[in-house]
């Protein structure tokens, strides 16, 4: 089996023609049934696949086991997926956001509130605390858009091109040009609410 | 990679600046390269630098994360790729060579290819696998003369035959929505699953215990079977919540939800809600007993849909899209969309539990806690969304006690594991919409008609089943039907003592979930 060289935190459109045809060879083998190719796939993409999870679910635990849930989804589909249709990172994406999307169709909210007459446990509070202060960022962008946080996030965290976030969301590269200035442009907006009045 | 021109549109130089800044150039520099943007751009590119601080190192994939996975993935079958459209290239391939010899076959060949394509397309329907969730303990599956153990999230089909270890509990999940939760020292056999089209499962219970939660048979399909075969007789139930044992040389059978029947040897025995009966081989069936009545019970007074966590994780409760779920042994939830929702435990194993609540519309509300030692109402704070209340329950001189303990931090607070198949989930979506409907129909009906009953209407005298306290005036009324819960089997037989205030059936009741 050809070998991915290691990339740790490389960039997604760093990819190049060599590697695709070693992503493309894993995956004919794993759509035959192989388990190590696809180890090796998941070896590439888990921790693309975990980051992103992690910007929008903001909880490890949490990131962790969609993550798995996504790969074992991809490894179930994986004989029914079409090379030509589109690349197999933007499959794997939207497997991902589509996963995500019936998390947070489906789950309750975990921010602890009090019960007004229940004694209060001491850590409670203080993760409560905590919980305030957050960074301003994860906070301006948590009341983005679901699309400009998408955006965003596969543009700043994940490194994607206009072009391959196009892939990932199924939509035109222009069309994505467009929607990242507004993220943008959102994002500024956002961080001044939340600076204080000098 | 080329630089869009001078005169490029604001979006492709925001790209392309984008693409330089992460290449480690400055602000300053695009804004020279398209002074024309410069205005536009400047605090889009300042936004952009905070935007990277977003940026997390990637780190290769945990070693034990890995492994789990692959056992996972090792237990888990493939889809099977299309076919369809390799069959029809093949056919189309084939007879377009008999084409080629002439206009008048051309026709011909293609009503073949398209006859073949229809056949080879139909090809036989993949075996139905349920899937295994281990929630405790180990579940090993026969393998030839020995068992080997099985990982979380097995598929298992028709043949399969399982034991839960001494301390296992597990779930199985059918794709019809249908689940049946093994309890410790239970042995299974998967002798027939079927739930595409009229639904045929039929299970072995070699020994141990079952609790089955079967998915109503769409359009109440008569056809539709859900067998428990035991040493000693076999139980059929359609739509139902329900245990099985084979314990001790008897089968014992006791309904919480909907009806089954009994049967044994020709004779037949209908087994109803907070019944059960006992079967024994060699003897007559008995008429059944009364079950006694609820160990403990949560009433969700409250614009909250809930769902109560058991210490091994499993769960049993509504949640905000509708779908109701019940793993643990015993545990039945009402729908929250036909009422006051209402959590109640046949037997509940001491330990300590979590209440996830999750608000559907805005209000005040309590909690009513019905167990042997009394009743306890908990306010909710009508400006949270989300509780997580820690309850204690424990076994004190043979009777159950709930203590409710704390909120849950988040970090400590455990969701449900479920696996939800497409058909319950959109069974769920489906009854949602109905719900909305009907509400929406009954509240134009009650703005037609007059004004609310007066305040003193509601405090009808106190009834058997355990009651809930009053709902603030403006609370939105619940315009179904409440269901007749009064004749409620499961209810205790004496209602424990009440503030005056407390009311009774005709409580206004909470509103139904908005979603």
């Amino acid at each position: 089996m050809e070998q991915l060289e290691a990339r740790s935190g490389a960039s997604a459109r760093a990819v190049t023609a060599q590697e695709r045809r070693a992503i493309d060879a894993l995956v004919a083998q794993a759509q035959q049934g192989s388990a190590d190719a696809f180890g090796a796939l998941y070896d590439r993409y888990q921790p693309d696949i975990l980051r992103y999870l992690l910007h929008h679910v903001r909880d490890r635990e949490t990131a962790e086991d969609l993550t798995q849930h996504v790969f074992l989804s991809a490894w179930q589909a994986i004989p029914r997926y079409e090379q030509r249709s589109v690349p197999f990172s933007a499959w794997l994406y939207r497997m991902a956001r589509n996963r995500m999307i019936d998390h947070f169709r489906t789950r309750r909210p975990t921010v602890d509130i009090a019960l007004l007459d229940l004694p209060e446990a001491p850590e409670a509070e203080a993760r409560v605390l905590a919980a305030e202060r957050r960074g301003e960022l994860e906070r301006a962008l948590a009341r983005l858009s679901d699309d400009h946080r998408e955006v965003l996030v596969l543009r700043f965290v994940l490194e994607h091109s206009a072009a391959e976030i196009g892939a990932i969301m199924g939509r035109k590269e222009v069309t994505v040009r467009g929607l990242q200035l507004r993220a943008l442009r959102a994002l500024r907006k956002e961080l001044a609410a939340l600076e204080p009045p000098r | 990679m080329s630089r869009p021109p001078r005169d490029a549109p604001l979006d492709a130089a925001l790209d392309a600046a984008l693409d330089a800044l992460a290449a480690g150039g400055s602000v300053e520099d695009c804004l020279a390269a398209w002074p024309q943007h410069r205005a536009a751009l400047e605090p889009a590119l300042r936004a952009a630098t905070h935007a990277r601080a977003l940026h997390l190192p990637a780190s290769p994939p945990d070693p034990a994360r890995r492994a789990a996975f692959m056992a996972q993935l090792h237990a888990t079958p493939q889809l099977t790729p299309r076919s369809r459209g390799a069959a029809l290239r093949a056919a189309v391939q084939a007879f377009a060579a008999l084409g080629r010899r002439g206009l008048v076959l051309a026709p011909a060949a293609a009503i073949v290819a398209a006859a073949l394509f229809v056949t080879l397309g139909r090809s036989a329907p993949p075996a139905e696998a349920s899937t295994l969730t281990i929630f405790a303990g180990a579940v090993e599956r026969a393998d030839g003369a020995g068992w080997r153990p099985l990982a979380d999230n097995a598929q298992l089909s028709e043949g399969a035959r399982l034991r839960t270890s001494a301390a296992g509990r597990a779930v199985l999940t059918f794709e019809d929505g249908s689940t049946v939760a093994l309890e410790p020292d239970t042995e299974l056999t998967i002798e027939r699953l079927r739930t595409a089209g009229a639904r045929a499962i039929a299970l072995r219970l070699a020994y141990g215990r079952l609790w089955h939660d079967v998915a109503a048979a769409p359009d109440r399909d008569a056809s539709a079977s859900y067998l428990v075969r035991t040493p000693d007789a076999t139980v059929s139930a359609r739509g139902t919540l329900f245990e099985t044992a084979v314990t001790g040389g008897e089968t014992t059978v006791a309904t919480l939800e909907g009806s089954v029947e009994l049967t044994r040897d020709g004779a037949r025995q209908l087994v109803q809600r907070g019944q059960l009966a006992r079967a024994q081989l060699h003897r007559p069936l008995a008429p059944p007993e009364q079950q006694q009545p609820f160990a403990l019970a949560i009433a969700i007074d409250a614009p909250f849909v809930a769902a109560l966590v058991a210490p091994d994780g499993r769960a049993t409760g509504a949640r905000l899209d509708g779908l109701r779920y019940h793993q643990i042994s015993g545990a039945t939830s009402s729908d929250p969309g036909s009422g006051e929702q209402r959590i109640a435990l046949a037997h509940a194993a001491p330990g300590v539990y979590t209440l996830l609540l999750g608000r559907t519309a805005p209000g005040e509300g309590a909690l009513v806690l019905t167990a042997a030692d009394g009743e306890r109402r908990v306010p909710l704070d009508p400006t949270l969304d989300a509780l997580a209340l820690r309850l204690q329950i424990e076994q004190r001189d043979g009777r159950t006690v709930v203590t409710p303990l704390r909120i849950a931090a988040a970090a400590d607070t455990p969701l449900e594991r479920l696996v939800v198949p497409e058909r319950a989930r959109l069974r769920a979506a489906v009854l949602l919409r109905e719900r909305a409907a009907q509400r929406e129909q009954q509240r134009e009906q009650g703005d037609a008609r007059a004004t609310p009953p007066p305040a003193d209407a509601r405090a009808t005298p106190p009834s058997a089943r355990p009651t809930i306290g009053p709902r603030p005036a403006a609370a939105p009324t619940r315009t179904l039907p409440t269901p007749p819960r009064s004749r409620d089997p499961l209810a205790p037989a004496t209602r424990p003592t009440r503030a005056p205030a407390s009311v009774g059936p005709e409580r206004t009741p909470t509103p139904a979930p908005t979603r």
